[in-house]
């Protein structure tokens, strides 16, 4: 399956997604108009990875600032990954030095759906 | 309310769009980093100002009376002053006389709970399926609210049969 890349713009982040290697990267700001839009296709993508992940899939999300609807897209993403837990799957959360609302907003997701992340605190 | 020592920061008076809310969250955050406000600050500030400048370009850009739109009807201003301990980030547009009641549940509701409450409540509006009428996850009031640690404060002064003007503020802790 193709790698699905994305640059970030302004208002949304850099996505790189790689079946191959089993590394999933969304970083940057993420606060576009039209979250759907935008997101949709991560899902999509997402999905069909889920049916034949690798083994060991490293999920990396690093985002500054993102808006309040992002933050169900991002839900979304996390349940659609949430599916492939039965193999070796680590969410990575990291924030930037002292962004404790960013850590606890990790820490929300992890309740929410119910699958543990690692944090890690990039220092500026 | 906004202290007598506040001075104005930024403003914008005018119709709103995507691109002029680029424009605006640009320089908003330069003006924090020329204040050398925390960097906490600066992005409780900008988390903040994102869903207000966009709650403002959901609501205006189809708010028509009887099916007439116009300039005077869609323009907004918004606001940010900042006195030696707060930002203020504000906001006025015209609102229906329809909506004033829904929109004043939900602020009072933001305002009556404790921190504790209302983290609680974030994650549960975050947890379910809907996404309101606009689009929206139906989080922005709670999350200004959460982030700021301060009331909403709010004024709804009617103008006509159909509309009022909306001003809200957001005090943000330098």
């Amino acid at each position: 399956m193709e790698q699905l890349k994305i640059e970030k713009t302004k208002t949304s982040p850099m996505v790189d997604f790689n079946a191959e290697s089993g590394h999933l990267e969304l970083s940057g700001r993420s606060i576009p108009e039209d979250s759907f839009s935008f997101y949709n296709p991560l899902l999509e993508w997402l999905r069909e990875y889920a049916e034949q992940a690798k083994e060991k899939t490293h999920f990396k999300i690093y985002l500054e600032y993102f808006n309040t609807s992002a933050s169900k897209y991002i839900l979304e993403i996390l349940k659609v990954v949430k599916k492939i837990a039965d193999t070796t799957l680590t969410i990575e959360w990291c924030y930037d030095e002292g962004d404790d609302e960013m850590m606890e907003t990790g820490e929300d997701y992890e309740d929410i759906i119910g699958l543990e992340f690692v944090y890690s605190e990039i220092e500026e | 309310m906004v202290s007598e020592n506040t001075h104005t920061i930024l403003i914008y008076q005018g119709i709103i769009n995507a691109s002029i809310i680029s424009d605006l969250l640009d320089d908003l955050d330069k003006e924090c980093l020329k204040l050398n406000i925390s960097d906490a600050s600066r992005k409780k500030a900008f988390n903040i100002a994102v869903e207000i400048f966009q709650n403002l370009y959901h609501y205006t850009r189809d708010l028509n009376v009887d099916n007439k739109a116009s300039n005077e009807i869609r323009s907004i201003e918004i606001r940010v002053e900042a006195d030696s301990t707060y930002l203020y980030l504000g906001s006025r547009n015209s609102l229906k006389n329809t909506d004033i009641e829904a929109l004043k549940k939900k602020i009072n509701q933001v305002n009556s709970l404790s921190n504790e409450e209302l983290h609680q409540l974030y994650k549960s509006v975050l947890g379910n399926e809907e996404f309101s009428e606009k689009g929206g996850a139906g989080l922005g009031l709670i999350d200004m609210r959460k982030r700021s640690g301060f009331d909403l404060e709010y004024s709804i002064i009617p103008q006509d049969d159909f509309l009022s003007i909306y001003s809200l503020t957001v005090k943000v802790e330098k």
